[in-house]
């Protein structure tokens, strides 16, 4: 069941479009990442969600109920701000409760709670500081429990994250995640990294310029771009993505003659691409990343990376042979749009 | 290396305070009679003035209705103000203004809105077919006359400082208040006046002295009257001392208003400064 639907959703700021006109089911109990570009309205859309934002057009409904028009406080969800949006001058332990004092929660319950919250993140013994005493992955620590202490079935995350140094933030990655499978959360989280959407998320839904390109599990995203944006986003390093000209490889001889009509570029994954074949390449450029590197190569006008075991080494200007079989390759039309090998009907390789 | 700024010091600000202490216990210098020391004799003469009781009232009086009014006023200026997006350059400047403009000038502007017959309160009231008002002129409305005065160029100065601080305050905390469901009032209370606290704070030691230092619009719209009716603390003193002449009466006025004003702001400084957060 999908408990949070937005029905042709669109979001206009005078002539800038930051989201395109939208539809999105966000299930229960999942973790969905909203994943993009900067500016590419991953912010938009969580803030029409929350309500901060109202919609130019469209409806947004939350457990089927229609809240385009209500208030944030109608919406029944919980929020964690990107600069974690703390009370300066009130404590940990009463910037967590302060949503249950809005609420005229009793004192007791309100205790209870607190303890709960407290426990759960491992707070309790900074429950007195003011947050201006704490680390910024203890601040994002106190943001998730007062969104948490609301019992909200919703969490609404902004790049959380995205404050942390590379250490914290991983170890942060892998306590949300299992926090949300614990509560039973349905969390929206937006990103800007693909590494962190890729390794938290059960749906990804892939935004660019106001417009979803694509939704889907990771492994989808991963296995089966939708458009040339997708193949160029998702990865690490991303796919490389070649045109193609009356089906060759442009500026180059070489014949990708298994392409599937209308296709215009080809799209394959570094490792993927192995030496010693029969495709000529000319390498550019090598960028050591230890335990593999990654080669740049030229083939014709069209540029392709490699990834090959660190110990090999290889100058620029250096004539290889690649090689690659045709079920990892990827074709898109001139739209962008992903075209399908046919399979069924195997045409011939040379 | 401190020498100079010392010597400025002492120069602009600690000699004319302590000559002034001198002065109040010496009497007045006159062509044939030098000062001498009649130690508590002006401070005697003060008490017995009547016109210094009531200025002093004035004054308190004044000072009451000017130092909440202004700061009520100022901070629900800027609070309105800093909701609304539009406009806002154009309404921060028709807030400005009374900064900008002198004392003088504003007193002078207020003078025509007062003024008898002609005056644009006559003429709106005289609209709704109310009878005329003498309001600078008449000893029950001339005190409240200078005090809107006040009000009005006082809020204007300190919404800045309010508006500054609201500025500086992150608008998530308010989206974060309203996810939580927190109304206004809600917010305002446990959220905004706590982080506007040292500005209040800043303002009201403002206002204070303020109240004990305006001089101009009195001046300009009732040079005291009618009857000493708008006679303040300073008003007085500078009858005093550049009406009359009598420099010692005038040294013993400054004291007491210096160590009134010293007291109040110090105190006020001590007091809320334990109830503000940095
Ligand atoms: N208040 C606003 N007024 C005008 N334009 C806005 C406003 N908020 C966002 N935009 C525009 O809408 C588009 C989408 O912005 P949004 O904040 O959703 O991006 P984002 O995906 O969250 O990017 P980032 O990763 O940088 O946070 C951008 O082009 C942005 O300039
Ligand atoms: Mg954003």
């Amino acid at each position: 069941m999908s408990l949070i639907e937005l029905r042709d959703v669109e979001k206009l700021w005078g002539d800038v479009v930051a989201l395109s006109p939208t539809n999105l089911l966000i299930p229960e109990g999942g973790f969905t990442v909203l994943l993009g570009p900067s500016g590419c309205g991953k912010t938009t859309t969580l803030r029409l969600i929350a309500g901060l934002d109202a919609p130019s057009a469209g409806q947004i409904f939350v457990a089927g109920r229609d809240v385009t028009h209500e208030p944030p406080s109608e919406r029944n969800l919980a929020m964690v701000f990107q600069n974690y949006a703390l009370f300066p001058h009130l404590s940990v332990a009463d910037n967590i409760v302060f949503g249950l004092q809005v609420r005229k929660a009793s004192k007791q319950e309100q205790s209870e709670r607190l303890a709960r919250a407290l426990t759960l993140l491992g707070l309790e013994k900074l429950r007195d500081r003011k947050p201006s005493q704490l680390s910024g992955g203890q601040q994002q620590r106190v943001a998730l429990a007062r969104a948490l202490v609301a019992e909200a079935k919703i969490c609404l995350m902004d790049e959380p994250l995205s404050n942390l140094d590379a250490q914290l933030r991983q170890e942060m990655r892998q306590e949300l995640r299992a926090l949300q499978q614990k509560l039973g959360l349905t969390v929206v989280y937006v990103t800007h990294d693909q590494a962190e959407a890729m390794s938290m998320a059960d749906r990804v839904v892939l935004l660019n310029r106001g417009r979803i390109e694509q939704v889907g599990s990771p492994r989808e995203i991963y296995a089966q771009p939708a458009t040339v944006f997708a193949a160029r986003f998702i990865g690490t390093p991303p796919m490389s993505v070649l045109a193609l000209d009356s089906g060759a490889i442009k500026g180059s001889k070489f014949g990708v003659h298994a392409a599937p009509e209308g296709a215009t570029h080809m799209a394959v994954r570094p490792e993927q691409v192995a030496l010693g074949g029969d495709i000529p390449a000319t390498i550019t450029a090598s960028e050591y990343l230890g335990a593999d590197s990654l080669v740049r190569c030229q083939i014709g006008s069209e540029h392709v990376a490699v990834r090959i075991t660190g110990q090999q080494f290889f100058e620029p200007g250096h004539n290889v042979q690649l090689a690659w079989s045709q079920e990892t390759l990827h074709y898109f039309d001139s739209d962008g749009q992903r075209v399908d090998q046919v399979t069924a009907h195997p045409l011939n390789g040379e | 290396m401190l020498l100079p700024a010392l010597v400025l010091l002492v120069a602009f600000t600690h000699y004319p305070a302590v000559a002034t202490i001198i002065d109040s216990f010496m009497s007045t210098p006159k062509p044939n009679r030098p000062s001498v020391f009649v130690g508590l004799d002006n401070y005697a003469s003060m008490v017995e003035d009547p016109i210094f009781w009531q200025a002093l009232r004035n004054n308190l009086w004044f000072a009451l209705a000017t130092i909440p009014l202004s700061i009520g006023l100022a901070l629900s200026m800027a609070l309105w103000v800093n909701g609304r997006m539009a406009g806002r350059g154009f309404l921060r400047m028709a807030y400005f203004t009374p900064t900008v403009l002198p004392m003088i000038a504003v007193a002078n502007i207020w003078l025509f809105f007062y003024t008898p017959t002609y005056g644009l309160l006559e003429q709106i009231g005289g609209l709704f077919g109310l009878p005329s008002q003498n309001w600078l002129g008449d000893k029950a409305t001339a005190l409240a006359s200078i005090t809107v005065v006040a009000v009005w160029k006082e809020a204007g100065f300190f919404m800045i400082f309010y508006l500054a601080a609201l500025q500086g305050i992150s608008p998530s905390l308010r989206e974060a208040a309203a996810i939580e469901g927190a109304g206004r009032w809600f917010f305002f209370r446990r959220v905004l006046w706590p982080l506007l606290m040292p500005t209040t704070i800043f303002v009201s030691v403002n206002a204070v002295i303020n109240a004990f230092r305006m001089v101009d619009h009195v001046v300009v719209m009732t040079r005291g009257g009618p009857d000493n009716a708008t006679s303040l603390l300073l008003y007085h003193l500078y009858e005093v001392g550049f009406k009359y002449w009598d420099q010692g009466y005038a040294a013993a006025i400054t004291v007491v208003l210096l160590g009134a004003l010293a007291t109040v702001a110090l105190a006020q400084f001590f007091v809320l400064d334990k109830k503000a957060h940095y």
